[in-house]
């Protein structure tokens, strides 16, 4: 789970993941009543679909002690939210809803009525994947504009055949989704390590050593020494730099020398001339086959 | 529009590729009805069990994706013809009584076809930003430009001299890119696009098949039942629940492990209730582990997890113990698999990408 670690919250770590995992979704209280009335009235057959597999899961999965024993073997503080989707909690009140709505001895007003009735309820439990808007495509490829048109400007003006740029941070992750011919200064982790400012050890710091500097005034936005970040520039073969228009950091990109060749909406791109820009080749695999 | 249209048909194409392989599997099947339904869902994880087989050695060895696209390309299409030639006569069999069910059922279908559509254009025709696209994508992508599987890097696109085992049995991403070195699609819309609509088809035939379990004949309360839980799925939106990768991530691995895969494996469990013929149960249920490991490796936690779970309070209510073989032997990809990877962690061996 992101911001917390078994090791740091112990028996506590359930709860705490069982907090983020239903967020301001009350499905799982909805789950555990509909299984007390299983459990109460619930023929044999909704027993066994049903009940059977929660006690055993609450045994183990939904056990404060399970996540301890487990993470002694593997680290699965950043996964173990996944065994939570072994619960059907979508599927038992669809099926007590199906079940109730849909049983022939009611009227149509009664079946309308209880449709309705659940149908609020499942809602009014619930946050609607698009309430902050429906996030519409742009095109076809899924991907804002603006991916399209920083690939262009960026094979337009460089000097290589695989160019290696730097992005903010949501271009970083889309632009190779979209044109694998452009080549990345950081990879995901970098990325996420520099922007939430985790702990790296004496040896990643050394092998990160210029892709973070970089990323300071990338994603931080942090004015180091222009000679330091020139350098990690050319270290790591860097000829462009994509930022928003609006990014405090475009004047230091301008100071430090290096050239605007276009604009793609929000954002701009910049240009560096490398001292020696390394021209990159894949690697050649027909000897080995 | 024509990139859409050839989409659709491509969603169509996958249908039809599932619906021979597992054909082949459930046709010959004496005292079963043949379903359509579930020989699409076997079809599905007899297609990604075969794609890994051939897959990862291909991959162990530095061969070309092209290469890998072709002999695939072949065997699919020698499997899709036998099974033509072998089933022709009990489709069309079974053609005449699904037209049959259709005009029977007309409301149900039509309502059903029209919720799964609206679903389909939603989620499809949205704009999802996730991490993890960077990974999944980008290895299509990348694959597709330099010809190799998993030799560079996708996040950066730099040459890697040993092969992240993290990702090394996820063949689900280098089917996208054998997909589309085949139909010249590009990888975005080959992953989010065909790919999505075909997740969310696959996931609501699971719903089906649960919905029929537990309410028979009667279309109207199965009907209720899918449009409940394609309800739920649009407002459990935690960034953690299935239901959220279902709307959010519907182009990764682990959407179709949360979505159809447990579901899937809950739905055996369904059926074990009702026989003391567990074989073909057992022996879908491995089928079924086996193919999920190509999709995401979460499902090598997740799968020996949602195993043991349904199968302790069968074991204890039926005190058989041939349960005891079946369920291990449906546990043992993930677990094999799982203890590969912590091999690999802990240093105890490498796959290089060159020979040394």
């Amino acid at each position: 789970m992101q911001g917390f670690t078994i090791a740091e919250t112990g028996l506590f770590y359930i709860w705490r993941c069982l907090l983020a995992y239903n967020g301001l979704c009350f499905y799982i209280i909805l789950y555990i009543i509909l299984l007390v009335f299983i459990a109460a009235k619930g023929s044999k057959e909704e027993k066994r679909s049903f009940l059977y597999p929660a006690v055993i899961m609450l045994l183990t999965v939904y056990n404060p002690i399970f996540p301890l024993i487990i993470n002694r073997f593997f680290d699965v503080n950043k996964e173990y939210y996944r065994l939570f989707w072994i619960a059907p909690i979508v599927l038992l009140p669809s099926y007590m809803a199906a079940k109730e709505t849909g049983a022939g001895r009611r009227s149509r007003g009664a079946k309308c009525i209880m449709f309705v009735a659940c149908t609020l309820i499942f809602v009014g439990m619930g946050t609607f994947v698009y309430k902050g808007g429906y996030p519409m495509q742009e095109n076809i490829y899924k991907v804002p504009n603006e991916v399209l048109e920083v690939a262009d400007i960026i094979h337009r003006s460089a000097s290589v055949k695989y160019p290696t740029s730097i992005c903010d941070y949501n271009l970083h992750m889309e632009l190779r989704q979209y044109d694998a011919s452009i080549l990345l200064a950081a990879d995901r982790t970098q990325y996420l390590e520099s922007i939430t400012d985790t702990f790296q050890d004496e040896q990643t710091q050394q092998e990160n050593y210029y892709v973070n500097k970089l990323l300071a005034v990338v994603a931080r936005g942090v004015s180091i020494p222009k000679e330091e970040f020139l350098e990690s520039l050319d270290a790591t073969n860097t000829e462009f730099v994509v930022l928003h228009s609006v990014s405090h950091m475009v004047p230091y990109l301008k100071r430090a020398g290096l050239t605007e060749v276009g604009r793609a909406g929000s954002r701009t791109v910049f240009h560096y001339d490398l001292k020696n820009p390394i021209d990159y080749d894949l690697v050649d695999y027909s000897s080995f086959e | 529009m024509i990139l859409l249209l050839c989409c659709a048909l491509l969603v169509l194409v996958n249908y039809i590729i599932y619906f021979c392989i597992g054909s082949l599997a459930i046709c010959r099947l004496k005292d079963k009805p043949f379903s359509a339904g579930q020989a699409v869902i076997v079809g599905f994880f007899l297609y990604y069990c075969l794609f890994e087989l051939i897959c990862l050695p291909m991959v162990a060895t530095w061969q070309k994706l092209s290469r890998l696209s072709l002999i695939w390309a072949i065997l699919i299409a020698i499997l899709c013809l036998i099974s033509i030639a072998l089933n022709i006569k009990i489709w069309k069999t079974y053609l005449g009584h699904f037209i049959h069910w259709v005009r029977a059922n007309a409301g149900f279908v039509l309502i059903v076809a029209l919720m799964l559509l609206t679903e389909i254009l939603v989620i499809v025709h949205s704009y999802q930003f996730t991490l993890d696209a960077a990974y999944y994508v980008a290895t299509a992508t990348t694959a597709l430009e330099t010809d190799m599987m998993n030799v560079y890097d996708p996040y950066t696109g730099l040459w890697q001299d040993h092969f992240e085992m993290r990702y090394f049995f996820q063949a689900y991403p280098l089917q996208d890119a054998v997909m589309c070195r085949l139909t010249g699609l590009h990888p975005l819309l080959w992953t989010k696009r065909v790919m999505e609509a075909v997740s969310i088809i696959l996931s609501n035939l699971v719903l089906y098949q649960i919905a029929k379990h537990f309410f028979k004949e009667r279309y109207e309360a199965i009907g209720l039942f899918l449009f409940f839980c394609n309800l739920m799925n649009f407002f459990f939106t935690t960034i953690y629940t299935s239901a959220a990768f279902f709307t959010t991530r519907t182009y990764e691995g682990k959407t179709l492990v949360g979505n159809v895969v447990i579901p899937l494996i809950f739905w055996i469990y369904l059926k074990m209730q009702e026989t003391d013929r567990y074989l073909r149960l057992w022996l879908f249920l491995l089928l079924v582990a086996a193919g999920a490991a190509a999709l995401s490796n979460s499902a090598n936690m997740l799968v020996p997890a949602a195993v043991g779970i349904f199968t302790v309070p069968l074991f204890i209510r039926k005190k058989d113990w041939r349960i005891i073989p079946g369920a291990f032997a449906a546990m043992l990809p993930g677990i094999v698999l799982m203890a590969v990877y912590v091999a690999y962690v802990r240093g105890l061996f490498v796959l290089y990408t060159y020979p040394r």
